[in-house]
């Protein structure tokens, strides 16, 4: 039931990113809307299945972006690694810890990013995105990100709720 | 017996630098048209061109129905816009006609037709550091990785990654692209890669080259790629510095790719798969 709810909500995710935010211009600077989810892996899920996702999300990224072969895998890979880690450290349900995870995942996305071009392109290096449009991204995540991980923790607790008492009649 | 500290901060060291190596691999060879990419065409596509057709309908019903209170305005002004040109086109038929006469004078070679297959764009690169867009047609409708993209504004991009029914286009805007080009005027040629804002580089053209802001830009055709004399945007910005011999050229597209809907792919006659179609 879990891996259903979970593999809709990614599939909304992507659609929603990909198709319906393009076509309104309020979201131009907005940012990876699976970027909480790999957080939500990382502090809700166990590691065994966090990391199915992360690897078939960033394929699928990978996939449909335009950028380096195995990008979006490295830099889920490493953001559920990061948020795995924290939830030894920290309190999970707390808000400020939630935004502060959040924008750590887009400035960590940001970074892997600019290394790579750094790193792997010929040219000089003149990224195509400013620090403005991070800055917009990371404002963007610390009202927005918070929320979509006490829906995803919510849901999950419904929908267990909801199976136990399906096996419980 | 080594500390389990030790072993995972070991791991963590082996998988960072397996990483960076598994990039730099990648970064070197273009991907083949199978594997992870293909994967993701083929099963997130289909459900963007469901809700891509879905929003269009709306858009379609908002426009059509609710949006008619400027219309009347915009149609005169539209039938002013129609009657320049109309009599600018008429000037371009009588310059396409006395071209023709002397090409055959100079039995100059006919140029190479070109055949067009409509595409509409069903979804966007999900990353701001990217400028790609998904398309609805592919391998069965005989497109192959390489193929020109344009719309009636100007240059698209090309094609970059394909599967059987869908195909990612790489745009003019995004920095691994480049298109030779040149200056209409002056004939001052150059390389357009992408760059900030939704604006084009034009690279490497000699200071020598007197350029000036609004000169048109048009594709070279020397990149084996995009036809001759198709239209890429207008000089915005002209950068020269001290030192060099080359200045770096602002240059803003034609074409409105936050807009995108509809677009053509440029397949050359002698393709076999556009060929099978015809």
């Amino acid at each position: 039931m879990i891996y259903c709810f979970h593999i809709l909500v990614c599939l909304c995710l992507i659609l929603f990113q990909t198709t319906l935010m393009p076509h309104f211009s309020i979201f131009n600077h907005f940012y990876d809307l699976l970027i909480p989810f790999i957080v939500y892996l990382g502090i809700h899920r166990s590691a065994r299945e966090g990391v199915i996702f992360v690897l078939l999300l960033g394929m699928i990224m990978d996939g449909l972006s335009g950028g380096l072969a195995g990008i979006y895998l490295s830099v889920y890979f490493w953001l559920w690694i990061s948020a795995l880690q924290m939830t030894q450290f920290f309190r999970v349900d707390n808000f400020l810890f939630l935004t502060f995870l959040t924008a750590a995942g887009i400035i960590l996305e940001n970074l892997i990013m600019l290394g790579s071009e750094a790193l792997f392109k010929s040219e000089s290096l003149s990224a195509s995105i400013t620090l403005n449009d991070v800055m917009c991204q990371i404002l963007w995540v610390a009202f927005t990100g918070p929320l979509i991980l006490f829906f995803l923790s919510y849901s999950q607790k419904r929908i267990g709720l909801w199976r136990d008492n399906l096996f419980s009649d | 017996m080594i500390p389990k500290k030790m072993l995972l901060i070991v791991g963590v060291i082996i998988i960072f630098f397996a990483n960076i190596i598994i990039l730099a691999i990648n970064s070197q060879r273009t991907s083949p048209s199978y594997g992870p990419s293909w994967l993701a065409l083929t099963c997130i596509a289909p459900f963007q061109r469901t809700l891509t057709g879905s929003t269009r309908f709306m858009q379609d019903i908002w426009n059509n129905y609710f949006n008619l209170v400027s219309t009347a305005i915009e149609n005169d002004r539209l039938e002013k816009k129609l009657s320049r040109a109309n009599e600018i086109n008429n000037f371009c038929n009588e310059t396409r006609l006395s071209n023709l006469r002397l090409r055959d004078l100079l039995e100059l070679k006919k140029e190479t037709p070109y055949h067009f297959l409509a595409a509409e764009v069903i979804s966007r690169d999900p990353s701001i550091w990217f400028k790609t867009v998904i398309i609805d047609k592919g391998l069965a409708d005989g497109i192959q990785k390489g193929f020109p993209v344009i719309i009636p504004d100007g240059i698209i991009g090309q094609i970059i990654d394909v599967s059987a029914h869908y195909a990612k286009v790489l745009l003019i805007v995004d920095r691994n692209s480049s298109v030779d080009a040149l200056v209409q005027k002056t004939r001052a040629r150059g390389i357009i890669k992408g760059g900030q804002a939704g604006r084009c580089l034009f690279k490497y053209v000699l200071r020598k080259h007197d350029i000036s802001i609004g000169d048109i830009v048009i594709s070279s055709g020397l990149d084996g790629v995009f036809p001759k004399g198709l239209r890429i945007g207008s000089v915005s910005e002209i950068i020269k510095l001290n030192s060099g011999i080359f200045q770096t050229v602002a240059i803003t597209p034609y074409v409105d790719f936050e807009r995108l809907e509809e677009v053509f792919v440029v397949a050359s006659l002698p393709h076999p798969g556009v060929d099978a179609l015809q």
